[in-house]
């Protein structure tokens, strides 16, 4: 009798670490600067949720909600290469493959493999990447940084500025996640 | 001094200045709307109801410059960016405030469950059906509203 209940004890206790995480001022930058020209951007109000048990991960990326420092830059990012009256929002949906190494109620920095499906300017691809999830009291910290090709998602470099946007893009990562209530 | 003279130096001296404003017309920084007349003030609530119910309001929305008043569900500051969630803490639908870099010290102490009033540009309205997100308004360049 005592170990069934200690059984059920220790299942409950696991399980309740299984949840979903999310956030919704995660930050998203993306940098495509070359020697000529500096070009960032970034997003601190991202949303993404993470799901403890599955292992999926879901990013949602408003593409105006990209700050940055010039005028031009910000008007240049959204009418000419991401068109964003057109496609909104940038998005991820996928699972994170090595779940099983990761131990969401201890803290402690592990390694994520992470893979799925990127939507960018209305394309989406394939993509797997890698990542850390950093576990602080219980509250998952998702970092990772990857790149991404402008032409495979049907962005267009004009001629005139090849050489100030650089071809790949590199985006930064940085989520602190609560548990869903 | 020579007619030719002064030709040149009146066409060097136009080059000189086209190419000043060139300059600062690229590199001009972002506007700050913080001085800006707003289209509309719209409680937090009142405004996530409206735009979730009528998406073609959502749309027409986009790009305009509001004032929102509400209580602060979250507040999150490093050292070189604040962002301001406004809405209530019994739903998942709220609005997220990113804060003008260059009015950042407006909200130093700003703290959770303060009522606020924040102007801003909408920059998104996400209606989340199969996440359990809820219904997301976003805003860029916002700053504490000093209009009345």
């Amino acid at each position: 009798m005592k170990s069934i209940v200690f059984s059920i004890l220790v299942f409950a206790s696991l399980n309740s670490y299984a949840q979903k995480f999310m956030t919704k001022t995660g930050s998203v930058a993306f940098s495509a600067s070359t020697p000529i020209e500096k070009i960032e951007g970034i997003n601190k109000s991202s949303a993404c949720l993470l799901d403890s048990k599955t292992g999926s991960l879901d990013f949602i990326v408003s593409i105006k909600s990209f700050v940055f420092e010039k005028q031009l830059m910000q008007e240049h990012f959204n009418e000419n290469y991401m068109e964003s009256d057109k496609f909104q929002k940038s998005s991820f949906k996928g699972t994170i493959l090595n779940l099983s190494s990761i131990n969401f109620s201890k803290d402690g920095e592990y390694n994520a493999e992470v893979a799925g499906k990127l939507t960018i300017h209305g394309v989406t691809k394939d993509i797997k990447s890698v990542g850390k999830i950093i576990i602080k009291n219980g509250k998952p910290n998702l970092k990772s940084s990857f790149s991404v090709l402008l032409a495979d998602y049907k962005i267009d470099i004009p001629g005139a500025v090849k050489d100030k946007i650089s071809k790949d893009v590199k985006i930064t990562i940085n989520c602190m996640l609560e548990a869903m209530k | 001094m020579s007619s030719k003279i002064k030709i040149a130096l009146i066409a060097i001296s136009s080059l000189i200045i086209i190419g000043i404003l060139a300059w600062k017309f690229v590199n001009k920084p972002t506007e700050d709307v913080s001085g800006l007349m707003p289209k509309a003030t719209y409680h937090c609530q009142q405004l996530i109801d409206s735009m979730t119910a009528d998406t073609s309001m959502a749309r027409t929305m986009i790009d305009e410059l509001v004032v929102i008043e509400g209580r602060v569900k979250s507040i999150n500051k490093d050292s070189n960016s604040t962002t301001v969630e406004l809405g209530d803490t019994s739903s998942m639908s709220s609005i997220i405030c990113q804060i003008d870099t260059r009015h950042q010290d407006d909200f130093k102490d700003i703290n959770q469950d303060q009522t606020v009033s924040i102007k801003g540009k909408i920059t998104s309205c996400n209606i989340d059906t199969d996440l359990g997100l809820g219904s997301t308004i976003q805003m860029n360049f916002c700053s504490i509203n000093k209009h009345k």
